[in-house]
């Protein structure tokens, strides 16, 4: 599927940024995965073998989870790897397929933006009320601003996408694979 | 209730506009919720809900069973199990696309998500059918059809969804899975029997020659097998629970990948990217469905349509037949997994206050697992009905010069074989309920 989708990339024009995320959030969200793995592995093997428990594995996979999902936002929205449906694209021209891909993303970026705010005030509180998890007291308000962090990020990526898309996406906007 | 209808007339309406699903949901929820409570209580909603939505221990299963599935595709050990099933079938007409179905079968076992069968068996077992001839309606239809089987067989992203949405357990919902998973082998096999019956230019005449399976393809299957036993024994042996079986079987699968040493490390990094993007797709579609879901809720949607089911005085089988017409017709719009959020939290109370008379259906909590598989099933249908069947986009995907038409014909013979098994599962629950109490 990977090389797929890079046939058909060719000219991005100059918002090719898909490269310096990969190397940031989605080295970082890879980490995050990994370490998800060996939580429940240490944990179970611990619990089994050694009637060692990972403690505060259950808030660890939480926070991680979390982390690991926020991180990978952005990429998807880079990759416009959201689902979409495709229904009237084969009956519209092609100029309406520009306004319709610049409306989706305008919208996209809106909505994305409000949760970014939200999220932010979501996390001044949490600071301010020094929330913190259960067991092991890990503080919640940074987690919350990483997640407004990536929500901006992603409605800035859905804004430019909206109103530059690239040719390609225009053509055939189906790309996913879950 | 009309607040409700209205905020899925607007969804239906963003959605047909491009909007991503995720969005749109997001969107409508949250001023939904807005204009009927207020927007103070809306906004700190908001913010809660997204936070809280990734912050689950239970959803951490969704990433882990991806990055399984997509590890084992890229180890190669598809293909074993490819060579195996053309060992069983080669030597029938039609032979391999029968492989093809009960390979995707095999891979189930080991995949939580469909779409990922349908992208890994098509890459492995497209090449063989063309080679030998195969018509592409034949050879497509099977894999996108096959690939639905994802789902159902266990482990499974959406059951385990389902099972969170409705406080199922999910051990069970997984048990429940297996027998109704073989019963769509079956009759996907007998509806390949079936298409080259009628056709017989779907297949080619000449009996193939199945190609000797070597070390490694055995090794694969070995491993898949192997893999699934690991999980089953896992968490009906109590050493873990189905939310650490993800944990426990992405650790195996890399292990086996590691051991095969058929993997690139690029193929790893792929694996991984992919895998971290669809979490994060996945996720905006659960954030958002539970924005439109908290408002649909408000409206009273729910309770209301209880209310008419009792004021109608409907019997029981016509109420199933109009849910599953409504399932029917959703999912021609939306997509597997946004359907799921959001049709299951309205209909899943009925299955507490309808009056079955199957005995086995009086216990709520299996008329809830029963009620599971009949959602998952009607879901797989949706995967493969035009114009939104997201298997058969997966499939041309992978195969570019192949028609979307072409693949929603050769789908055909399995969507009959979909319906069989639908009207079986739901008549029948016994079906899908006999193991979970046998255990």
């Amino acid at each position: 599927m990977e090389r797929l989708r890079q046939r058909h990339r060719g000219n991005d024009g100059g918002l090719d940024i898909n490269k310096v995320l990969q190397n940031t959030l989605g080295v970082g969200a890879a980490l995050l995965l990994f370490s998800l793995i060996l939580v429940t592995c240490v944990d179970v093997i611990g619990r089994y073998f050694f009637s060692a428990p990972l403690s505060g594995a259950f808030e660890i996979t939480e926070l991680l989870l979390a982390a690991l999902v926020f991180a990978a936002l952005p990429l998807t929205t880079e990759r416009r790897e959201h689902i979409e449906v495709d229904l009237i694209n084969v009956f519209i021209s092609d100029t309406s397929k520009r306004y319709l891909s610049a409306f989706a993303g305008l919208f996209s970026a809106a909505l994305l933006a409000t949760l970014a705010w939200r999220l932010a005030s979501h996390a001044v509180s949490a600071a301010q009320d020094g929330a913190t998890t259960n067991a092991l007291g890990i503080s919640l308000a940074p987690f919350g601003y990483l997640a407004a962090f990536s929500c901006l990020v992603s409605a800035f990526i859905a804004f430019m996408r909206g109103v530059y898309p690239p040719s390609h996406l225009t053509e055939d906007g189906q790309n996913n694979d879950v | 209730m009309f607040e409700a209808l209205l905020g899925f007339a607007v969804l239906l309406g963003l959605i047909l506009l491009r909007v991503p699903i995720a969005f749109a949901m997001a969107a409508v929820g949250g001023i939904g919720f807005a204009l009927l409570r207020g927007w103070q209580p809306a906004w700190a909603m908001t913010g809660q809900i997204a936070f809280d939505s990734a912050l689950s221990y239970s959803l951490s299963v969704i990433p882990l069973f991806i990055f399984m599935g997509n590890v084992l595709a890229a180890s190669g050990v598809a293909h074993g199990l490819f060579a195996a099933a053309d060992r069983m079938f080669g030597r029938t007409r039609g032979g391999l696309a029968m492989a093809s179905v009960f390979s995707c079968g095999g891979f189930s076992a080991v995949c939580g998500s469909s779409l990922a069968t349908a992208a890994t068996m098509s890459k492995v077992a497209m090449p063989s059918m063309r080679k030998f001839g195969y018509d592409d309606r034949l050879a497509t239809g099977s894999i996108a059809a096959g690939g639905t089987l994802g789902i159902l067989i266990p482990p499974s992203v959406i059951l385990i969804i389902y099972g969170l949405l409705t406080e199922t357990n999910i051990a069970k919902l997984f048990i429940a899975g297996i027998i109704p998973g073989i019963l769509g082998i079956i009759l996907y096999l007998l509806a390949v029997k079936v298409a080259v019956w009628m056709k017989p230019e779907l297949a080619p005449d000449v009996v193939t020659q199945s190609e000797p399976m070597s070390r490694s393809d055995l090794v694969g299957v070995l491993c898949v097998f192997g893999l699934f036993l690991y999980i089953m024994v896992g968490i009906y042996g109590g050493f873990f629970t189905p939310t650490e079986a993800a944990g426990m079987g992405a650790g195996a699968a890399v292990l086996i990948a590691i051991g095969l040493r058929t993997m690139t490390w690029r193929d790893f990094l792929v694996a991984t990217f992919d895998s971290v993007r669809a979490t994060a797709m996945i996720f905006a579609v659960i954030i958002g469905a539970e924005l439109f879901s908290n408002f649909i809720n408000f409206a009273g949607l729910p309770d209301a349509l209880a209310t008419l089911v009792f004021d109608l005085e409907m019997p029981v089988w016509a109420v199933m037949l109009v849910i599953i017409l409504i399932y029917m017709v959703l999912g021609c719009v939306l997509e597997s997994l946004s359907m799921v959020l959001l049709t299951v939290p309205v209909f899943y109370p009925l299955m507490y206050q309808l009056p079955f008379t199957n005995e086995l259906l009086l216990d709520p909590e299996l008329a809830l697992i029963w009620f599971a598989i009949v959602v998952v099933v009607v879901t797989e249908i949706s995967l493969i009905t035009p114009p939104v069947g997201m298997n058969v986009f997966v499939l041309k995907s992978v195969l570019r010069d192949v028609s979307l038409g072409t693949i929603f014909k050769g789908v055909l013979p399995f969507w009959f074989a979909d319906i069989v098994r639908l009207t079986l599962l739901v008549t029948v629950p016994w079906l899908s309920l006999w193991l979970v109490t046998a255990m």
